[in-house]
């Protein structure tokens, strides 16, 4: 019904109809609570000490989280996370892509195979880690047992807990790399290649010259998503380890959840979260940018 | 060996839901590790009589049922009108611009002020409230994605049909939608699956009877000290194995989903 008025009265108002109910649920509760964000960030705020008043307090939540060693070495770990993470994925995708693009028989299964770890949910891949990296009875140190190699402790020590993670989310998200850039490869024209054999060029020219550069989209697109992915990243680590041992793996997000939520610090939580946002902001009209250019 | 490769990848999901099926005195016993030996449905049953599990699981489908059927209700229309209806150029760049970036929002910078204003009026500890923010956070990438599969049916058809008078809702329900019914499906399992697997909302948003499954799982990780690895085996079981059979009946369009609608195929 409101269709028909809506088309007679105005032929051009009429996709307001379909996408306003939308745009404004997302609106309100999406960006609105932002908005709200940015007031508590200003106040002094906390849920857990009542004898804390709620007031007004300018900047000082800012500056308190630029002068918290613990936010600090959460920023620095993320960056390592993050980039170490990117880049592995990308190695294992892109090497698994070149060793599969000439499969044919039972490709789709094989895509379905190697979409399931990026699809589980995160808990249960988190879940998974802690019992195959357990230092007594994982199936990790079986193996290293069986190929006599030291155990380790793989989550428990502050050394090997963020390469743990790594390892785990490397796991989780390398096929998806492999599969973006299996995408990419199937879509090169075969004359390239045949123009780079006349033209005599062998393996890693053809490589380095043909299929690379004519995939700058295509890797533009995954080191995007999956930077702006690990920057998110809280529940694999938060269920493995909490941020520990001795805030080894307290990534930027697993600090802001502890100070929101466990110290009930929303005040300076929210400050956090508004700069977290702000990253986030810049690297997200970036990857659009592509994301739009792609199409 | 592209098989062998494919079984050493795949097999830590593979012990972890065996891990459900051995006692706790199997998974502690150091000689069998990876023996297949020893299987049993106890601690299954065990699960089921005494967690509250059930509740749990309960949650979870009434969550995810609910937020996706809602989400496609707003994204459906709100594509369609992107896709097809006359407007702007511009408007419409910058309103699917915004859909997109939407996707992009960190939950940690809106679950604070969510909190703090739930808890003011009361949507704190509830599952509605839960779900309505499933339902804000998942509208965004299904426009978009639909949006993509919408402008894949050609004009000819549409502009046909509205020279034979049909309205802008009858063009949505009798084209529109059947001629794109498997990038409908294929974003209703994605919202489906992203919202299965939610665990940081939910673990602030919710307490002891509407938690949901990752939540629980979270939750029930120790017995006596010890941390207990059959359970956690079977929680992680509960919640993956859905979604293990819907990527492999839908592996092509989640490629799409997940890329955010940058491949296509």
């Amino acid at each position: 019904m409101i269709d028909v008025k809506a088309t007679r009265l105005n032929e051009r108002a009429a996709w307001k109809w379909y996408v306003f109910p939308a745009l404004f649920l997302v609106l309100l509760v999406g960006i609105g609570p932002l908005f709200y964000s940015l007031f508590i960030s200003t106040h002094q705020y906390n849920l857990a000490k009542v004898q804390i008043p709620f007031k007004f307090v300018g900047l000082r939540n800012y500056a308190h989280i630029f002068t918290d060693p613990h936010v600090w070495n959460a920023f620095k770990l993320t960056v390592i996370f993050s980039s170490v993470c990117v880049m592995l994925e990308l190695i294992f995708g892109t090497v698994l892509a070149l060793l599969l693009v000439d499969v044919v028989k039972g490709r789709n299964i094989l895509r379905s195979l190697f979409l399931i770890p990026m699809v589980i949910t995160p808990i249960a891949v988190g879940l998974m880690g802690r019992y195959i990296f357990d230092d007594a009875v994982g199936i990790v140190n079986w193996v290293f047992r069986e190929l006599n190699l030291p155990r380790i402790i793989w989550y428990g020590s502050t050394k090997s807990a963020l390469i743990t993670m790594i390892i785990l989310d490397v796991w989780e998200w390398s096929s998806f790399v492999f599969l973006i850039v299996l995408a990419g490869l199937m879509g090169i024209p075969s004359e390239y290649y045949e123009a780079a054999k006349v033209e005599g060029a062998g393996f890693f020219a053809t490589l380095f010259r043909v299929t690379l550069p004519t995939m700058r989209n295509v890797y533009l697109l995954a080191i995007l998503i999956r930077i702006i992915d690990t920057f998110k990243e809280f529940d694999k680590v938060y269920i493995m380890t909490k941020g520990g041992p001795n805030f080894a793996t307290d990534l930027i997000t697993v600090r802001n959840y502890t100070i929101a939520f466990k110290e009930f610090n929303i005040g300076v939580g929210s400050a956090l979260s508004i700069l977290i946002l702000f990253v986030m902001i810049l690297l997200g009209t970036f990857l659009i940018r592509v994301v739009q250019k792609t199409d | 060996m592209i098989a062998v490769l494919l079984l050493l990848f795949l097999s830590p999901i593979f012990f972890q839901i065996i891990s459900g099926f051995k006692e706790l005195g199997t998974i502690y016993d150091p000689e069998q590790i990876v023996s297949l030996k020893n299987l049993t449905f106890n601690v299954w049953k065990e699960a089921v009589r005494l967690q509250k599990f059930l509740i749990y699981l309960k949650n979870s489908v009434l969550a995810t049922v609910t937020s996706t059927l809602i989400v496609m209700c707003f994204a459906v229309p709100a594509a369609f009108g992107l896709a097809k209806l006359k407007m702007n150029g511009k408007t419409r760049r910058t309103l699917s611009f915004e859909f997109l970036a939407m996707r992009m929002l960190p939950g940690i910078a809106v679950i604070i002020p969510i909190f703090v204003v739930y808890k003011k009026i009361g949507l704190l500890y509830t599952l509605p409230g839960l779900i309505l923010i499933y339902i804000v956070f998942n509208i965004p990438l299904a426009t978009w994605l639909l949006e993509g599969f919408f402008k894949e049916v050609p004009n000819e058809i549409s502009e046909a049909a509205r020279i034979d008078g049909c309205s802008p809702r009858m063009e949505l329900m009798r084209i529109i939608i059947p001629l794109s019914a498997p990038g409908l499906l294929s974003v209703t399992i994605l919202t489906f699956i992203f919202v299965w697997n939610e665990f940081m909302f939910a673990s602030v948003l919710t307490t002891s009877s509407c938690r949901t499954l990752p939540v629980w799982a979270a939750y029930t990780t120790y017995q006596h000290f010890i941390v207990n690895y059959s359970m956690l085996g079977i929680s992680s079981t509960v919640m993956i194995v859905p979604v293990i059979v819907f990527a492999i009946l839908m592996q092509k369009y989640l490629v799409r989903g997940l890329s955010f609608g940058a491949i296509k195929e």
